[in-house]
């Protein structure tokens, strides 16, 4: 089953991050690094995102033409950081990948649809 | 089991059979539905097909047995027709095409040595923590406990409807979301028997006295099940004690949470 872990966290998460020493956002790029490396065999398409403040929408009525605005869709605290595809057998196999995530904040887990 | 039980709830059958046989086959029914379910589960990989032909088999005794006797191997009959209807259902979605073989080799025999085991999967299946702990009680007592949504609802006095639309949504989040049927491993059954814990536990105090005994009886039979199991891998796994104590079914429970 393909899913694609999207990593999130809340504006005190990314607050936390950003105040994070340059030491230790290094150690954590190396946790990080660490992770994406012992579970290479398994993740697929994976990105690290800009921030939401450098989010653009087009957003869809019921009908007409998209409206172009600035901002993310999602508007509450929480925002995506970024994803990475998995290939698992599971759900318990994805959650144990998601589970060993060094980046804090929370990771969503969701199935792929794929065709038939 | 069947016939020990005398709590009988025959609400929503309007068929006419005497007493001591509505007796018999709902106490029957609610232990053989749980074992033909976890069963074609196994094999289905689908709640909702497996619920729905095991609801076909037990409706077709439902009409057959208070005419013609109950059959002396009632497992089997029931299992045998229930299969028949899987397989109907299987030849009509292509996606089950590979199950068809699964389901032609399946026997009542060769089913039974891993009956056991099948409830086990089914019980932690439903206690899944990717479900919500509502959805992880209405689906044991559905799926395990063979309860019916409307005994359900009334159980919890929340609506019928409110329970079938709770039940449909944990079924198809099990099959999308890829919650897999099985037992976890030693180094994860602890963390996951909490949430097993604390359903068997709601059948002990949650239910009304009518329902309580039989699933009760069918939580707590698993429950020594698992408790033995998790004894033997940690034995093997030298992990210590700390599993085996957990799983004691005599330890005092997680605290009762409300529906």
């Amino acid at each position: 089953v393909k899913y694609v872990l999207l990593f999130c966290g809340t504006d005190e998460d990314a607050a936390a991050f950003a105040a994070l020493s340059e030491v230790e956002l290094k150690e954590r790029y190396a946790l990080v690094g660490r992770w994406f490396a012992e579970h290479r065999s398994r993740i697929g398409a994976s990105n690290q995102l800009q921030g939401p403040e450098t989010a653009t929408s087009v957003r869809f009525g019921p009908t007409g033409p998209g409206v172009v605005t600035d901002g993310p869709f999602l508007e509450g605290k929480e925002q995506i950081g970024g994803y990475a595809e998995i290939d698992v057998t599971d759900l318990d196999q994805a959650l144990e990948i998601a589970r060993t995530w060094p980046g804090r904040g929370t990771v969503e887990i969701r199935p792929v649809i794929t065709s038939r | 089991m069947a016939g020990s039980w005398h709590g009988g709830d025959s609400s929503g059958h309007n068929v006419a059979v005497t007493t001591a046989t509505e007796e018999t086959l709902t106490a029957l029914f609610r232990e053989e539905s749980g074992r033909l379910t976890a069963s074609l589960v196994r094999v289905l990989g689908d709640f909702a097909v497996a619920e729905e032909v095991v609801a076909d088999a037990l409706m077709l005794a439902w009409r057959r047995w208070p005419v013609d006797g109950i059959p002396g191997n009632a497992a089997g009959w029931l299992w045998t027709v229930a299969r028949r209807r899987a397989v109907d259902q299987v030849r009509r979605d292509t996606r089950y095409v590979g199950k068809l073989a699964l389901l032609a080799a399946a026997t009542p025999e060769q089913a039974e040595p891993a009956d056991e085991d099948d409830r086990l999967r089914l019980l932690f299946t439903c206690c899944h923590p990717a479900l919500s702990h509502e959805a992880q009680v209405a689906l044991t007592l559905r799926t395990v406990c063979g309860l019916t949504p409307a005994q359900i609802a009334g159980a919890f006095l929340v609506s019928e409807s409110a329970i079938v639309q709770r039940l449909t949504r944990a079924r198809r989040k099990i099959a999308t979301a890829g919650i897999p049927y099985r037992v976890p491993d030693v180094d994860h059954l602890a963390e996951r028997l909490d949430a097993v814990l604390a359903v068997v536990y709601l059948l002990f105090n949650g239910l009304p006295h009518e329902h309580r005994r039989q699933c009760a009886a069918a939580g707590l039979d698993r429950g020594c099940r698992v408790a033995r199991d998790v004894a033997r891998s940690a034995y093997a796994h030298r992990a210590g004690g700390a599993g085996t104590a957990r799983a004691d079914p005599a330890a005092p429970c997680p605290r009762r949470r409300t529906v």
